[in-house]
């Protein structure tokens, strides 16, 4: 995830003081780099400690292998239908499957303050 | 021959089709070619479901601005959003307005930093009657997610 490209273009924006906000998400797509379907999602943090700025990341946070039918999920949703993502939920699942949620990594770097404030 | 033709015709009728309905589900971040950059400042709405955070505004670099656990400082307290209304824009311009986790209702005013234009900057107020008037009045197009 850390060496991924798109990780590391987000990494440098956050690092050099060029983010909107402190604290966000983003997402990343993992599916041409490792043995993994998709994108999963980011968060991150920035705090500010003095002459430095600690940014935490929390990895694979909200998302699991759940949801499967990505068929049906792109063609029958509709509000309120069971085509409708749930994660944990009995929406999109096959028959017989166990949905589980990813434990999310967290990581932290530490760098000098770029100008938050 | 003419079978070829005809169905030549059809691909390019359903497939202008699909690009003109696909460029309107960008407003609802429901798009599937990411190839749009309809919104001032490159901003991308992005559509997620409830369990993910609900629906987000990205920077041009993915980057949330606005969407749920997003702090935003208002006067001298800081604000998390919880969850975007709505958004609206016009040539230059992108608002929004948000709730925090109490319903509150706020105003976001999304413009571009002077000194490096790739940054986007976040101005948020308590929403009232003037700035009710402010969105009407400035933002031509106006999305609900």
């Amino acid at each position: 995830m850390i060496t991924s490209k798109t990780f590391q273009a987000k990494n440098n924006r956050i690092i050099s003081g060029k983010t909107t906000s402190m604290k966000g998400d983003f997402s990343v797509d993992l599916t041409y780099t490792d043995v993994f379907v998709g994108r999963t999602n980011v968060n991150y943090s920035i705090q500010i400690l003095g002459a430095n700025i600690l940014v935490t990341y929390s990895m694979f946070v909200n998302d699991g292998f759940w949801d499967p039918d990505v068929i049906g999920e792109h063609f029958l949703q509709k509000p309120g239908n069971q085509y409708l993502p749930d994660g944990m939920g009995p929406n999109l699942e096959f028959s017989g499957g166990h949905p589980y949620p990813f434990i999310p990594v967290v990581g932290t770097e530490t760098v000098p303050n770029p100008g938050y404030h | 021959m003419k079978t070829l033709k005809i169905i030549s015709i059809l691909i390019v009728i359903v497939g202008a089709l699909y690009y003109q309905l696909d460029k309107r589900l960008f407003y609802f971040g429901r798009n599937d070619f990411s190839i749009y950059n309809l919104l001032p400042l490159n901003i991308k709405p992005e559509y997620r479901p409830s369990f993910e955070g609900g629906f987000a505004l990205k920077d041009n670099y993915g980057l949330t601005i606005a969407a749920k656990g997003n702090p935003h400082p208002v006067d001298n307290k800081t604000v998390l959003i919880d969850r975007v209304l709505r958004y609206g824009f016009d040539d230059n311009n992108l608002t929004a307005i948000v709730t925090d986790g109490k319903r509150n209702k706020y105003y976001v005013k999304f413009v571009q930093d002077q000194k490096d234009k790739s940054v986007i900057k976040a101005k948020m107020e308590t929403l009232g009657f003037n700035l009710i008037q402010d969105f009407i009045d400035h933002c031509v197009n106006q999305v609900q997610p």
